[in-house]
């Protein structure tokens, strides 16, 4: 068959494939299965004739697009985020636990080993923190200033930008490096518990900083601390997959984990900024009652908790 | 599932239930860094217009900080998220779609987004550029995390209508490909210069009995033929 004679013969077909891909005439969407089909066949036709490259390469592009629609799914709403966040996060980390153990570990043993040197040898803190450190801290955790733990008098809003723009892209970079079998992560979280348990332990042994300190911290802590640990988690279940990919090819057992601790990682990044929020407007004002915040540091603490253990159990939810 | 990869022009090759192969043609690293370098710069001039309206105090300091957060992180996400273009993949004519040709969701332009992070290190994207030139398809960590490709957008080429001559018929039965040759140079014939046409003709001889011009005039004699 001549070229031509196939193009009149077919010419209503693409037009019809046409205006359904672009979604824009009033052709009926139910036909599109079978449009799809006789455009593939015309295609494999045009294809094996040996007609010009200009009409093959309409007609592939339009299979391509005519695909796209056929085959594609429905991309989730961003309703999925409530589902995420009621069941799906606390599921995974409870799957992912061996790897939140890891995490603990990697984070609270330095914390622990810094704590207990600096309180046997507090000399040894600024060593840790940097010279003139722990008198810093001292000042900026000193009784009686309206706001805790800042420099001077920094606005609350101007805090809340510098937490998210510090601690959660701190956090973002330790989820991502996961994929170099963890060990970056693995070093920012044993630096981050290394400077916390110093920080812990200069502000415990201190008396006049000890209850502006701990009213500060215990509120966003249940988050931050947290969201550090499970944050760390699926960056140590990343670099694992790489590291052992068991059956599976490493490339695709990357791809397997990271589609897999995808909401933890969100899960985390939310907790976050949830703890860059109360730190600026919660935990930093002393004109709140300190036996407020701490109570409401518990609660948050017991929240936090029983949400990773308990949420999402139920089949329904 | 990755699909197969041509070795001649590196576009990748999927069988469709229809019994046909549909192809993608992936991306090498230099249109995606031009890409990536006029997204940074409406990243970087809109965080330092915002820095002139915003740092006069101590809480426009903190909006300032909030939105560099959002831009930073955020922008190539949201873009990719709707039909998975940025501004500058969008003037590259470049597009980031699923390894199966499906357009990406949020969840995939978040773990590409997030992975930019690892790509990056140890310095200027050597770890993206070297999963780049590794592995099939040019694709960097992101892309590996979140099962993507970035493709090049094709446009259907603009079908110039060989000018029709008399229809002559081919001294020989032709192949397809032999078909789809001829085919091509009638209609491309206005765009190859003069001399390189007649050394295409000389080319033809043995087909033709013809030399230089007067055989690319047979060819396309015949073209004409096969289209009508």
């Amino acid at each position: 068959m001549k070229q031509r004679t196939f193009e009149k013969l077919h010419r209503s077909l693409w037009e019809q494939c046409e205006e359904l891909v672009e979604g824009n005439g009033f052709a009926d969407p139910l036909k599109l299965p079978s449009l799809h089909r006789r455009l593939c066949h015309s295609l494999s036709l045009a294809r094996s004739r040996g007609y010009a490259p200009s009409l093959v390469q309409r007609l592939h592009l339009l299979a391509n697009r005519s695909h796209a629609r056929l085959y594609g799914t429905p991309g989730e709403a961003p309703a999925v985020l409530r589902t995420w966040i009621s069941s799906e996060f606390p599921r995974r980390v409870r799957t992912m636990w061996p790897y939140l153990v890891a995490s603990l570990v990697a984070f609270l043993g330095p914390a622990l080993v810094a704590g207990i040197i600096v309180h046997i040898h507090p000399h040894l803190s600024d060593s840790i923190l940097g010279p003139g450190a722990t008198d810093h801290l001292k000042s900026m955790f000193a009784p009686g200033s309206e706001r805790i733990g800042r420099e001077g008098t920094e606005n609350d809003v101007q805090m809340f930008g510098f937490y998210i723009w510090n601690n959660v892209s701190i956090l973002f970079r330790t989820m991502a490096t996961g994929v170099f079998l963890g060990i970056p992560s693995l070093l920012a979280i044993a630096y981050n518990g290394l400077h916390l348990g110093t920080v812990f332990s200069v502000m415990r042994d201190s008396p006049e900083n000890r209850v502006p300190f701990f009213t500060f911290v215990t509120t966003h802590s249940a988050l931050e601390l947290t969201a550090i640990v499970v944050g760390g988690s699926a960056a140590f279940r990343l670099g694992w997959a790489v590291l052992r990919s068991g059956r599976r090819s490493r490339m695709d057992s990357f791809r397997q984990a990271s589609i897999q601790s995808l909401p933890v990682m969100g899960g985390a990044s939310l907790m976050m900024l949830g703890a860059a929020f109360l730190e600026a407007f919660w935990s930093a004002n002393a004109t709140i009652e300190p036996g407020v915040r701490v109570a409401a540091g518990i609660v948050l603490w017991s929240l936090v908790l029983a949400y990773f253990a308990l949420a999402g159990r139920s089949r329904a939810a | 599932m990755i699909p197969n990869l041509s070795p001649i022009d590196g576009r990748m090759d999927r069988l469709t239930p229809e019994g046909i192969t549909l192809s993608l043609l992936p991306v090498g690293p230099g249109p995606r860094l031009w890409a990536y370098l006029i997204d940074q710069c409406v990243v970087l001039g809109l965080i330092i217009l915002l820095a002139m309206l915003l740092a006069s105090n101590d809480a426009g300091n903190g909006v300032w900080l909030i939105s560099m957060f959002l831009l930073w992180w955020g922008y190539p996400v949201v873009w990719e998220s709707f039909g998975g273009r940025t501004p500058g993949k969008r003037a590259l004519k470049i597009r980031v779609v699923r390894v199966d040709g499906q357009p990406i969701s949020w969840k995939e332009a978040f773990l590409r987004g997030l992975l930019l992070t690892a790509d990056f290190l140890p310095f200027l994207f050597a770890t993206g550029l070297l999963s780049m030139l590794f592995v099939p398809g040019f694709r960097r960590l992101g892309d590996l995390a979140a099962g993507t490709l970035v493709i090049q957008d094709e446009v259907v080429a603009d079908p110039s209508t060989p000018r029709l001559l008399e229809p002559e018929s081919s001294p020989v039965p032709l192949l397809p490909l032999e078909q789809r040759a001829l085919m091509d140079l009638a209609e491309r014939s206005d765009d190859i210069s003069l001399e390189r046409l007649e050394e295409l003709g000389d080319i033809a001889s043995p087909y033709t009995g013809l030399r230089g011009k007067a055989s690319v005039q047979r060819l396309r004699a015949i073209a004409s033929g096969l289209l009508k």
